[in-house]
């Protein structure tokens, strides 16, 4: 499926009058810049059942309701690939299933709302909504070709405003333009102010969606609504542009965030360069640890893309964390664990950095290595990965060398996880330890299996259950669901689980060599070397990793 | 599977193991050779020579028979273990350690056990059979010693062993484009002039079709890149055995391009680095497949003369069992 970038393929196109009649909002801009809105909209009329767009297609526009309701929801099953071992004992094989959280909790998977791309939240255990007239979706597709988040169905006879970028941003504020892009093409991008509309939209969203979306941090569970209501009334609303700094390393913490829409980049900087630790989406927060430690902040966090933020002051802060012990302990208990996993990256010691570097490992936690000395080309590793999951496997032994190391072609925990920088739902995230865990809600749009830049996510197909198509496909009220449709291939984003039923992963487990290992590569790589007369402590030149971002020098 | 420090353990097993056999075997047999105080109790004394049975025959011997037949049993199985490698009994490291450790001590154990005589026919046939599965064995282990890292020096190309076919068939057709690229551009189709017969209806008249571009002036490069292609490349990459050929030599291979490097003008010499590089993969794949079938090669002799062993090990027991 390839984006179709900028482009209006239906609907009635408006004229500027017709589009000032539906955005009256519009009005604000001057009329010279308002001359770029000419055929960046179209009028969409829907009737009940239609669908407006499905979760996972590409796209480029954000829709404006102006009358009719609709609704979102997903349809993909609300469940996870999971391998385990079926009846029969010693010779039983390994089956691949799809297993709900319920069925099987994730100790970390504590959040009951999918983010999607609008105003509201998706429950996990019933992932369906609706939006009537006023009410914006799709603006991150719109700023960023994300694959869609949910699908979105006329509830009733609808009118919708079809929009380009460039009428969001008009409405909104901003256009993006980052220093390389702007120097690359000499052609000047308007910048908007935004308008009214902006403050509307956050005005409606502070009434309706706030509370729920504050209650929908596992943090805030336990706050009473009294608090919530005045916390309402204090944080402020606020927005950042693509590569803004929000709030940087060694600076004083003065508030805590909570992500409203928009991806966040935490690093740190290291005496080489910058590491990226994670990645935040819709839902997440930040900046916690250096208020409850009375510290400064202790990473660095950018806007990838135009991010909106609930920013809670550091006084409302601390009255909550006061009047409410229970949030304190649970936020210091998270605090701690980011810190933590955030000390425990250190430079190499002794390494050939220059391969180890440029192969992307210095990235890499976990890693599987293939000792070549050893292996005897016996593709056992290969056979017991797909005994494991259900014939498919997940690895493939091949891949670039390290030294005497093959580095084969699996999941490797990146610690900068490219893959999660723009999944629609946030589905694919890391938990506290850095292992990168896909959610139950993953829609299949294999945006993070693109993203991978090892090619190391499968995407898994699944048959739609029958009984969850009925109760997914968002009945009318009053209405008897629709008949199932035929059958349906799904899809699930799936990448090495290491095996996680098993006492080890089954690619070492079954090596009967000794060969193949899954190591943290540096302390693995610096061990191996320190142990080896071979190797000796390189001078290393200035290097960036495959995205360009950390940088190290040569040692003086 | 290298033998490193990690067998310590099973190497001083062998070296105890082999050593107590011996002891209990010296002791049994032959007590005079033993000293004093490890002399065995004289109920145990046995002098075969005055029984006539053989060594194999007397408990002890029947004890160092059997445990052997119990190795090479176990060692059967792990062709099995290998089928279903997740398996949750013991890594297949442990398999392997214990498959090559407790045939080797298998050695001292037939020599105790047949009394260090050949025997009957039957028995030489077996010790002619197991000497084939043990030289193989440890063919086979000292082959894991040397060609994986041979593979990973001579072979930095190395790939999937199943996917070698499918590049070299790439590797082909890369160059057969490269030749069908060499040759002049055909002429775009001739203008028809619509000449209207008198009349009659407009006939179409086509110029006389010429094959080669005018401007195509025969350039030597271009011929000495088709003859080398016709001559030495494409064979070389179409052959199922390209070792047979000139370019299946380094050496030779490496002269050769040269020889067409120099022999072309300055723009071609990306096409001759290009080429040189296919046939440098081939030469590595051919190798690779090469490596391969020796590093697994000896199994085809090794897994049948085993199970050939086991069934000659059965038949010795139910014959000397039941019939002597």
């Amino acid at each position: 499926m390839q984006p179709s970038i900028e482009k209006l393929e239906h609907g009635e196109p408006l004229s500027t009058e017709k589009l000032l009649e539906y955005l009256p909002w519009l009005k604000e801009i001057p009329a010279p810049q308002l001359k770029w809105a000419d055929g960046a909209a179209v009028l969409r009329r829907f009737k009940r059942g239609d669908v407006v767009c499905e979760e996972g297609a590409f796209g480029s526009t954000a829709f404006y309701i102006i009358s009719g309701a609709v609704d979102v929801f997903i349809a993909n099953q609300i469940a996870h690939v999971k391998t385990r071992r079926g009846f029969g004992g010693l010779v039983a094989r390994m089956k691949s299933f799809l297993v709900s959280d319920r069925e099987e909790h994730r100790d970390e998977n504590t959040k009951t709302f999918i983010p999607i791309d609008a105003s509201i939240d998706l429950s996990v255990n019933n992932p369906l909504a609706q939006l009537g007239p006023g009410e914006l979706f799709g603006e991150m597709t719109c700023r960023t070709f994300q694959p869609r988040s949910a699908t979105v169905q006329a509830r009733e006879d609808c009118v919708m405003v079809e929009m380009l970028r460039v009428i969001l941003d008009m409405l909104m504020g901003s256009r993006d333009v980052d220093a390389v892009t702007k120097a690359a093409t000499k052609v000047k991008t308007a910048t908007f102010k935004g308008t009214s509309f902006k403050t509307e939209l956050d005005k409606k969203y502070r009434e309706r969606s706030l509370n729920n979306h504050l209650r929908s941090v596992p943090l805030f569970a336990s706050v009473d609504e009294t608090f919530l209501a005045l916390l309402n009334a204090k944080v402020e609303l606020v927005t950042f542009g693509k590569g803004q700094v929000i709030c940087k390393q060694g600076d004083p913490a003065d508030a805590f965030y909570l992500i409203r829409s928009g991806m966040v980049k935490v690093s740190n900087a290291l005496p080489g360069g910058e590491m990226v630790r994670n990645y935040l989406g819709r839902g997440d927060y930040f900046g916690e640890i250096g208020l409850i430690f009375n510290q400064p902040r202790s990473a660095t966090c950018t806007a990838l893309d135009t991010v909106s933020l609930v920013k809670i002051g550091k006084a409302d802060f601390e009255q909550m964390l006061e009047n409410f012990p229970k949030v304190k302990e649970a936020l210091t208990q998270v605090a701690e664990t980011r810190l933590n996993a955030s000390q425990k990256k250190e430079l190499p010691q002794g390494l050939n950095l220059d391969e180890f570097l440029n192969q992307g490992l210095f990235e890499a936690q976990n890693l599987l290595v293939i000792d070549l000395d050893r292996c005897t080309r016996c593709d056992l590793c290969v056979r017991a990965c797909a005994e494991a999951h259900d014939g498919v496997t997940r690895l493939l032994r091949d891949g670039l060398r390290y030294d005497k190391y093959l580095v084969a072609t699996t999941c490797r925990t990146c610690r900068d996880p490219l893959c999660m920088t723009q999944c629609p739902v946030g589905s694919i995230r890391r938990k506290d330890n850095l292992e990168i865990i896909i959610e139950d809600w993953c829609i299949g749009c294999s945006k993070c299996a693109e993203l991978c830049p090892f090619g190391n996510i499968n995407m898994h197909p699944v048959e739609l259950m029958e009984e969850l198509k009925v109760a997914q496909t968002a009945p009318v009220a009053g209405e008897a669901p629709k008949a199932p449709a035929a059958p349906k291939k799904s899809f699930k984003a799936a990448t090495c689980d290491l095996c996680t039923d098993l006492s080890m992963p089954s690619c070492v487990y079954a090596c009967p060599h000794d060969a193949a290992r899954r190591v943290d590569p540096t302390e693995y790589f610096t061990k191996q070397f320190a142990a080896s007369s071979r190797w000796q402590p390189v001078k290393f030149d200035k290097r960036t990793t495959h995205d360009n971002t950390t940088q190290f020098f040569r040692r003086k | 599977m290298i033998i490193n420090r990690q067998h310590w353990g099973w190497a001083a097993f062998f070296i105890l193991a082999s050593a107590a056999a011996a002891l209990l075997y010296v002791g049994e047999f032959q007590p005079e050779r033993l000293p004093f105080r490890l002399q065995l109790p004289p109920s145990l004394h046995r002098d075969v020579r005055e029984t006539g049975r053989s060594v194999g025959g007397t408990p002890l011997g029947l004890i160092y028979g059997s445990v052997a037949a119990a190795i090479f049993v176990f060692a059967a199985l792990l062709g099995i273990r290998r089928k279903r490698p997740t398996l949750k009994v013991g890594r297949l490291q442990l398999w392997l350690k214990a498959h090559i450790w407790l045939t080797l001590l298998t050695v001292p154990l037939i020599l105790l056990h047949c009394g260090f005589s050949s025997g009957s026919p039957m028995t030489k046939w077996l010790l002619v059979i197991y000497g084939v599965v043990m030289v193989s064995g440890v063919y086979g282990l000292a082959l894991q010693h040397l060609l994986p890292r041979m593979m990973k020096e001579q072979v930095p190309l190395e790939t999937i062993f199943e996917q070698i076919p499918h590049i070299r068939n790439q590797l082909r057709e890369m160059a057969g484009e490269l030749r069908k690229g060499l040759e002049p551009a055909p002429t775009p189709a001739p203008a028809t002039a619509i000449t209207p017969a008198a009349g009659g209806p407009a006939v179409a008249v086509a110029e006389p079709a010429t094959t080669v571009v005018a401007d195509a002036v025969p350039d030597s490069s271009i011929q000495v890149l088709k003859q080398f292609l016709d001559e030495a490349a494409l064979p070389y990459l179409n052959a199922h055995r390209g070792d047979k050929l000139l370019l299946g030599s380094q050496r030779v291979s490496d002269d050769q391009f040269r020889l067409l490097k120099i022999s072309v003008a300055a723009e071609w010499q990306s096409k001759a680095e290009q080429l040189q590089a296919w046939c440098d993969e081939r030469r590595q794949l051919d190798l690779q497949t090469k490596l391969q079938h020796w590093l697994h090669g000896w199994l085809l002799v090794h897994i049948p003369f085993s199970v050939i062993l086991l069934v000659f090990t059965a038949w010795h027991a139910i014959a000397a069992l039941f019939f002597y």
